[in-house]
């Protein structure tokens, strides 16, 4: 679905990424993990058309991104920022609304279906409930959960049936967890586990939680100083060495009696 | 408050109305509107026609554009502490005018205003300044950069025009003393007229862009995320109200605290969606700014206060109760 | 032996005892009785007063708004908002001119031992008044007469001259803004402007306001409808301006003035400063009110 084909970037002249070459499938769960400083969230941003690369192409179901515009990226593809600060308050259900804005022309008003989108994404993240609050009195977990379905409602379009379906969506969350309690964080990985196995929406996650990246991705991609260390299905490329090469640290990996997921758990300072 | 919106856009166009029948001196209304006599004989029309009703037009014009500048420029930097004269707009405008009234320069023409086309002319240049600092560095103009360059720019402009009054003779720092305080007593329509078609252009891009100002809102990257054309949205932001502001200062001087005070009480009212707050902000800004008029010519009859001093004593007030309103629902 | 009769000691003593005496007459007179001559005037309206009566080559400094020909090459010490208290000292004044309200001035000079003279602003028959006052301080009290007399005798003319004539309702306009007829200044009923205009034979429209300046409102100018408008310019404006910024008075129609075309201007640096000219500008006005007369 997404396609880098040798991309880099520089910013200031400083080089941020160099020769980087991968591909994410199509209702893929993949985790991009890599230190502070290494390129992370220039990569998202990249992939999101925020960023255009030095070097190379992104594709995006074939198309390059360079090639489209704002609107169009925006239908197939929703990035979910680590934090989102408002200037103004604005009801729940408005800035799930916001997620409209690709879809509706110029003075066009959002219509019954427009409705429906967001509030099924409201549904999907489960905060029906507070769609009349007021944005800025919810806790942590409860305001990602209201950009994520905000991100849902770009991607998503209402076919015959009557009921909205994805639109070969591909949502990009940079560290949803980062700052959230444990209880939200559980939250928010099971909102975005219903969403990829209901929804067939594509996850690209960048992350510092080794946890959760075991937890949720079945796609693994490692970023070092600007440059693809490893990439692959999370059972092989989670792996102590890589973890040692990635982070400089001694961990130990293995998987979880109960739920058969990997996990990762740090010892020392390589 | 699930005030009816059409209810303040009637409220605001009745007091429009019905403004320009209260002044300081008693006209005789059925004289007025007698048109069977001449023109030139006819003193209470002339009063009613050439002092009140263009007076009652620029300050619903002035608020309107004040207001909705404000609104805009909030929305564009982010920041609800902005003002339509956050970035220097005002300062501008209000040397050009100094340097004029304390110069003394006197271009005749019959269209438009000497003093007035100065003070766009200064206003000009202050945003050309401004914009060629902010100039995009990536694909969007930086809202920092923007604060910075206005907050320094005004720092200059006033510097420059303390200096200017205080070179000048002292009756003529007095003027533009006066000046700065505001008046809205344009006696005739010319001032009106000229500055018009630039209301009304700033006033198109204002309805083209509530949409994309909701999200903006949002932040740069997640507008953009959206679809928003960032950069251009900025571009016109910045552009319009600054057009509007430069017009609205051109005419009354620089009239403060409805750029901020209006759009705080409009979201208060009906909640940050500017689809709403631009309509209705337009309306209160204009009908907020008439009624301050309307007290700056009467209060103390027959000498006139400046309207800006009515504007920050009746502003004010009507702020923190609007503010303690709040607080109790 | 001498046959030359010596002055005898007596004659001595009586000759040191006198120079004596007369030196510390001079020495010890109290210093009212000194005449100034190193006035500064921070007053406009005094410096013209000072240099009518012939007390020109006393002045060693006038305010920056003295630039007459006599006064040109004289140090300027500022005026009634920012007099530069310093250069007043630097100058060694032995009298100084303020304005009554400049206080902290007066202060400061009083502390360094300076004579003051204060200066209030008043009326008509107060200018010359103030001639005659500051002719006394000066050791001119006699031209000072001749020109307070001088002022008096002319006004009394003109008052002659116009009385008996209807007085047209007259607005005295000394600022606006060019090309419009916004921010208008013009004469209250109090003030040696005012004073002007009925010694010239006319009725102030704003002789009921109790101030000197008032900023009368559009809609205050068309209700009062004056017949008569002159204003004062100074010497900036030029023929050509002059004559455009006229226009702007075509608006207000119904004015009587306008319709007369009664819309004088007067140019000239004194028009605004009571001080000995005063009767001259009080007979330019009158040559426009009543052009019958003269």
């Amino acid at each position: 679905m997404l396609n880098c084909e040798n991309i880099s970037f520089c910013y200031e002249s400083k080089t941020v990424l160099r020769e980087i070459s991968l591909r994410i499938r199509r209702g893929e769960r993949t985790a991009v993990l890599g230190p502070n400083g290494s390129g992370k969230t220039t990569l998202l941003g990249l992939f999101g058309g925020l960023l255009k690369p030095k070097n190379g192409r992104i594709t995006l179901s074939g198309i390059d991104l360079a090639d489209m515009s704002p609107t169009q990226i925006a239908r197939r593809l929703a990035i979910v920022p680590q934090e989102t600060r408002l200037t103004f308050d604005y009801s729940v259900l408005q800035m799930t609304l916001m997620g409209r804005y690709p879809h509706l022309k110029r003075f066009e008003h959002e219509g019954l279906d427009d409705y429906k989108i967001a509030r099924e994404a409201l549904a999907a993240t489960g905060i029906s409930q507070l769609e009349d609050r007021s944005y800025k009195t919810l806790s942590g977990g409860e305001k990602q959960r209201v950009v994520i379905a905000s991100a849902l409602t770009q991607l998503w379009q209402l076919k015959d049936s009557q009921k909205p379906s994805p639109n070969e969506g591909l949502l990009l969350l940079d560290e949803p967890t980062a700052s959230l309690d444990i209880g939200y964080q559980l939250d928010i990985i099971k909102a975005l586990l219903v969403l990829n196995e209901n929804h067939k929406t594509t996850l690209v996650i960048s992350t510092h939680d080794l946890g959760l990246a075991a937890r949720l991705s079945d796609e693994i991609i490692m970023i070092r100083h600007g440059r693809l260390l490893a990439t692959g299905p999370t059972e092989n490329t989670l792996t102590r060495e890589t973890i040692r090469d990635l982070y400089d640290i001694e961990a130990e990996v293995h998987r979880n009696q109960e739920t058969g997921h990997l996990m990762v758990v740090p010892l020392a300072r390589k | 408050m699930k005030t009816p919106r059409v209810v303040f856009h009637l409220a605001a166009f009745a007091i429009c109305v019905l403004a320009p029948f209260v002044g300081s001196t008693s006209i005789n209304l059925y004289s007025a509107f007698n048109f069977e006599i001449p023109f030139s004989d006819n003193i209470d029309a002339q009063i009613l026609f050439i002092a009140r009703i263009p007076r009652v037009i620029a300050g619903a014009l002035v608020g309107a554009a004040l207001a909705t500048s404000g609104v805009v420029l909030q929305a564009l930097l982010r920041n609800p502490l902005a003002t339509p004269f956050t970035l220097g707009v005002s300062a501008g405008g209000s040397l050009g005018a100094i340097l004029v009234i304390v110069l003394g320069f006197s271009v005749s023409s019959p269209f438009v205003p000497t003093v007035a086309l100065a003070s766009f002319i200064g206003s000009l240049t202050a945003v050309s300044i401004v914009y060629y600092l902010a100039r995009f560095r990536g694909n969007r103009l930086s809202t920092n950069v923007l604060l910075l360059a206005g907050v320094t720019l005004n720092s200059l402009f006033s510097a420059t025009i303390m200096f200017v009054q205080y070179m000048a003779d002292y009756t003529q720092s007095f003027y533009s003393i006066r000046w700065l305080m505001g008046n809205l007593d344009v006696s005739g329509y010319t001032p009106i007229i000229s500055a018009l078609p630039l209301l009304l252009v700033a006033f198109a891009v204002f309805c083209y862009l509530p949409r994309a100002l909701n999200v903006l809102t949002l932040g740069a990257d997640s507008a953009s995320a959206r679809g928003v054309n960032v950069l251009a949205t900025q571009r016109l932001a910045f552009f319009s109200a600054s057009l509007a502001t430069g017009a609205a200062v051109a005419i009354g001087g620089p009239i403060g605290f409805i750029g901020i005070i209006i759009p705080h009480a409009v979201r208060m009212f009906v909640g940050a969606d500017h689809r709403v707050v631009l309509p209705i902000s337009a309306s209160l800004g204009a009908a907020f700014l008439v009624i301050c008029d309307i007290g700056a010519r009467t209060i103390l009859s027959p000498v006139e206060l400046p309207v800006g001093v009515i504007t920050a004593m009746f502003g004010g007030p009507f702020f923190l109760w609007i503010l303690v309103r709040n607080q109790q629902n | 032996m001498d046959t030359c009769p010596k002055p005898t000691k007596l004659k001595h003593y009586l000759i040191i005892i006198g120079a004596v005496c007369l030196l510390s007459v001079t020495t010890v007179l109290p210093a009212s009785g000194e005449i100034p001559r190193r006035i500064v005037s921070v007053v406009p309206a005094v410096t013209q007063i000072l240099l009518a009566i012939g007390a020109g080559p006393q002045i060693t400094g006038v305010s920056s708004f003295d630039d007459s020909q006599e006064v040109a090459s004289l140090p300027k010490v500022g005026a009634l908002l920012n007099p530069d208290i310093e250069k007043i000292f630097s100058l060694s004044p032995d009298l100084v001119v303020l304005y009554k309200n400049q206080i902290e001035e007066h202060t400061q000079l009083k502390r360094a031992r300076i004579k003051t003279f204060l200066y209030h602003h008043g009326t008509l028959p107060d200018i010359p008044k103030t001639v005659r006052t500051i002719g006394k301080h000066i050791g001119k009290e006699f031209e000072a007469e001749q020109v307070a007399v001088g002022i008096e005798t002319e006004l009394r003319k003109l008052k002659e001259q116009t009385t008996g004539l209807a007085k047209p309702k007259t607005l005295l306009v000394f600022g606006r803004e060019p090309n419009s007829i916004r921010n208008v200044y013009a004469s209250g009923g109090v003030g040696f402007l005012h004073d002007i205009l009925e010694v010239a034979g006319a009725t102030n429209v704003f002789a009921d306001i109790p101030r000197e300046a008032t900023r009368p409102s559009s809609e205050t100018i068309l209700a009062v409808a004056p017949e008569i408008i002159i204003e004062l310019r100074s010497k900036h404006a030029t023929e050509n301006n002059i004559n455009s910024d006229n226009n702007a008075w075509k608006t207000f129609s119904s004015l009587p003035a306008v319709k007369s075309e009664k819309i004088y201007v007067l140019t000239g640096n004194d028009l605004v400063v009571p001080g000995p000219n005063v009767a001259h500008v009080a007979k330019q006005i009158a040559e426009l009110i009543h052009p019958e007369a003269f």
